[in-house]
């Protein structure tokens, strides 16, 4: 067979799973799922609505007509963010759990589909279900379409990390769904889960997008310098990290499905050791073959070093989070088999003792590389104070030098004796040891993300008033917003591009060895500026169909309504 | 076709099944009997590959229940006690989910949908949604989901649990049609009448323990040897109690009312005979003979002793 045969029968052996059009048939008949359809129809609407009067207020301001429409924009990408993270994780949660509460789970495991065709399965239709809410909505933005002001990069953008959002909200889900024992204890899970997620996602996005937006930095510079090929191995390098996240819940979700007795670990096993070592060794690798040498691209040795740590420490950190959700899947292999045998036998297990730290669902390996991965982390929260200026800022105000070391120390500590304590009260009011372990997941979470969040809102931009930063699509889109601005074909009056380039040119030929590729950046945003954003004819077309498309859900819908009796007749 | 060796499920402070061994025949009808929390659903889901055993070992059409659990459950049709239906699923899609997830072709399925449907007397139901069926329907639609795969072995958890009179029997009919078909059937069920009608062999099970295993009439024999008959007279009933105490296959006999004589002899079923010849040559006479009634449900209360594992 050919690579494509291969590939469309894959596909083809995919998309013809049973619990596809079962699911999606129940789904879609219920009369719930027309409710919560209109109810979230309502909801992204009255958002516009709102802003478009705010809007309209600010208009005796002057607004453009593309101010406007970016406002409209802005708005829907929150709205339909927010839709994401209420509405996937509620099918996506409660996917394999309410099989079990419903008693059918029994009858589902013993037909002839593998455990990944049940997982697959589950999630490609709380992926498709959930979709059609945000599809829903799509005509209501082409409103702001109207107004223009909205490139169609901004737009790819936005919907490409709503995509992403929603695959992971998804994948997150059915694991949560798999190992969860009831519906209201999977959504209490995911919905707790997914708030902490979204924190974090969002402090991530936003100061990377801040260090991105900030010549001035450090950061930028090497970022801005790298050449496409540096930027897509860094691109890489993410999605592997991510990827071999949704691979490890994949893994874990399929695990639970398996029959009585069977393996449950093997493939954990491997997955785990290839994802350490390749991205260990990776990062090592890195920095030893770049350190020495000249740097690239203008990068100062030091940052190699930093982000070198950085690595280390993130890597560290994923690792002690997948143990702890081994421990969670995994409660009855605690251990290597050859260390248990070891004991066993009475022999000193010494020399086995890494693999401690290197398995999956080891109780002692986990709390190891949770602690190391903490102290590497307090090490780059220090390089962060000290790099970056940060001291004025949350718990690391008022530290300076090395005294930044204790008061991150004390801060971290502080919060995981906050969270464990948490979590014992939690076991004993509930009983569950898995509300504990998920307390303790979210607390490596908080632990990394809180601060980091903290320093953008408090020292980037300018305080929560910045706040649109919590909505990543739409700090995706702004991104794209952002390199319309120096794109002179949306603006009328501007430079033309061969006459920007020139420009550029010249500057770098002017200033010689003192040229830095972030003043590049600078210079096209200035010379772009000179000119009046153009009111997008395209875009405005696009809303005109939008309209249309909407009235044509509405009148389909009429119909269906008005045709079901004579249908059931 | 089932065999059990040395099964038993230990859970934390509590022995649920403990050192089970039997063996089900192709083409065996093997009722599974005994109390509430006796082991029989733990016993069931081991064999459905839903449940580890700790130790022992099972083995269904000749595959481990640990080893090949795919194999297992390939030849096995399940029926659990309690289950689910998808609401807002019609029945030929619930049915039709089934055969796909059981690997039935595209074009066979519909065939075989139609087939089981038909077996269950649900082809007027096809379009209906599996939520809005009454219990009795309900059952007869996880019957024939069991089906769809055509499955060599039926397990079958309590099929007749908490239906009318109407729908066991007609629960009870279709077994016996299934089992025509040449299926090994394994059937729990508290309903011991029902079992006695349908199954060649039982096993009765308490604590955890088989008590005893076998064909009814065997079990019987094993657990109570001698027989009991209520002679009924026209007159000379004390004259028969005299005749008879003499005679050496004769246990026991006492006053059943007025002219009946409740007489327990050890011996076959053909040994009656010479005693109903002594009486009838003594001239006495004799107008009724009741072979007292001793089936599955005195075989079960003799067999087992009430307590719970």
């Amino acid at each position: 067979m050919t690579p494509p045969a291969v590939l469309a029968s894959c596909l083809w052996r995919l998309l013809d799973n049973p619990i596809l059009a079962k699911d999606l048939r129940a789904g879609f008949r219920r009369r719930r799922f027309y409710v919560a359809h209109t109810a979230c129809v309502s909801v992204v609407g009255l958002a516009i609505a709102l802003a478009a009067f705010i809007v309209a207020e600010g208009a005796r301001e002057s607004l453009t007509p593309d101010q406007v429409g970016g406002v409209l924009f802005w708005t829907f990408a929150i709205a339909q963010y927010f839709v994401v993270l209420l509405v996937f994780p509620a099918f996506a949660c409660t996917s394999i759990s309410e099989e079990r509460v419903g008693q059918s789970y029994d009858l589902l495991i013993t037909t002839d589909l593998r455990p990944w065709e049940i997982v697959v399965g589950k999630f490609l239709v709380a992926l498709l279900h959930s979709s059609t809410f945000l599809l829903a909505t799509v005509p209501l933005v082409c409103i702001a379409f109207l107004y223009g002001g909205v490139s169609p990069w901004a737009i790819a953008g936005a919907y490409a990390a709503l995509g992403f959002v929603s695959v992971a909200v998804t994948v997150y889900g059915i694991y949560i769904s798999a190992i969860a024992r009831s519906t209201a204890l999977a959504v209490i899970l995911a919905y707790a889960s997914v708030l902490v997620l979204a924190v974090a996602s969002a402090a991530l996005v936003a100061f990377c997008v801040e260090e991105w937006r900030d010549v001035r930095r450090e950061l930028v510079e090497p970022i801005l310098a790298m050449d496409l090929a540096w930027k897509l191995r860094g691109l890489g390098v993410a999605g592997w990290l991510v990827g071999s996240l949704f691979a490890y819940f994949f893994l874990l979700a399929l695990n639970r499905l398996k029959p009585a007795g069977a393996n449950t670990s093997t493939n954990v096993r491997v997955f785990f050791l290839v994802f350490s070592a390749v991205t260990i060794l990776g990062g090592l690798g890195a920095l030893v073959w770049y350190w020495p040498s000249t740097p690239p691209h203008g990068m100062a040795a030091d940052w190699i070093a930093r982000v070198g740590i950085t690595v280390s420490a993130a890597t560290l950190l994923v690792t002690s989070l997948l143990c702890l959700s081994g421990v969670m899947a995994f409660s009855t292999e605690f251990e290597p088999t050859s260390l248990r045998v070891l004991r066993a036998r009475g022999r000193w297990a010494g020399p086995l003792l890494p693999l401690r730290v290197l398995y999956p669902g080891g109780a002692s390996g986990s709390v190891l590389s949770l602690g190391w991965s903490l102290v590497l982390l307090s090490t780059v929260a220090w390089g962060l104070v000290q790099g970056l200026g940060l001291r004025e800022v949350g718990v690391f105000m008022g530290a300076r030098g090395w005294t930044a070391i204790p008061l991150s120390v004390a801060a971290v500590w502080t919060l995981l004796l906050l969270f464990s304590q948490t979590a014992v009260f939690m076991v004993r009011l509930t009983g569950s040891r898995v509300v504990a372990r998920l307390l303790v997941v979210a607390l490596v979470l908080l632990l990394f993300f809180v601060p980091l969040f903290g320093f953008v809102l408090g020292e980037r931009s300018g305080g929560i008033a910045q706040g649109y930063f919590l909505c990543p699509p739409l700090v995706v889109a702004d991104i794209w917003a952002l390199q319309d601005v120096f794109d002179p074909r949306w603006h009328v009056g501007a430079p033309s591009l061969s006459a920007m380039e020139e420009a550029v040119s010249a500057e770098k030929l002017r200033l010689g060895d003192a040229w830095v590729p972030a003043l590049e950046y600078r210079l096209r945003v200035e010379m772009a500026a000179t000119g009046a954003p153009l009111a997008q004819a395209g875009p405005a077309a696009w809303g005109v169909l939008g309209l249309v498309l909407a009235a044509a859900r509405l009148a389909l819908e009429a119909a269906r309504r008005l045709a079901a009796p004579v249908l059931a007749s | 076709m089932i065999e059990v060796e040395g099964l038993s499920k230990r859970y934390e402070g509590l022995t649920a099944v403990r050192d089970l061994s039997f063996r089900v025949e192709a083409g065996d009808c093997f009722g599974f009997i005994g109390p509430n929390g006796a082991g029989k659903t733990t016993t069931i889901r081991i064999l459905a590959t839903l449940l580890e055993p700790t130790s022992g070992q099972v083995r269904v059409d000749g595959h481990d229940v640990l080893e090949r659990p795919e194999e297992v459950r390939r030849v096995m049709g399940f029926m659990p006690d309690y289950y689910g239906v998808y609401p807002g699923v019609r029945v030929w899609e619930y049915l039709d989910f089934f055969a796909a997830s059981f690997r039935v072709g595209r074009s066979r399925r519909r065939a075989v949908v139609d087939d089981v449907m038909a077996l269950t007397d649900l082809a007027g139901l096809a379009d209906r949604d599996v939520a809005t069926l009454s219990k009795g329907m309900k059952q007869r639609l996880c019957l024939a989901k069991t089906l769809v795969n055509d499955p060599r072995v039926l397990i079958l958890d309590e099929p007749a649990a908490g239906l009318d009179p109407r729908a066991r029997i007609e629960i009870r009919t279709l077994i016996k049609e299934l089992r025509a078909m040449g299926k090994t059937i394994l059937i729990s069920s508290h309903i011991l009448t029902e079992l006695s009608d349908i199954c060649n062999r039982v096993g009765i099970i308490e604590r955890g323990e088989l008590r005893a295993t076998g064909g009814v009439e065997e079990i019987r024999d094993r657990v109570r040897p001698r027989r009991t008959v209520v002679f009924r007279f026209v007159r000379g009933a004390p004259q028969a109690e005299a005749l008879l105490r003499t005679h050496p296959q004769v246990d026991g006999v006492s006053s059943a009312g007025e002219e009946c004589l409740r007489l327990t002899f050890d011996g076959a079923p053909e040994d009656l005979h010479r005693l109903i010849k002594v009486v009838v040559d003594a001239g006495l006479p004799l107008v009724g003979l009741e072979p007292e009634k001793y089936d599955l449900e005195d075989i079960f209360m003799d067999v087992t002793r009430g307590d719970l594992a």
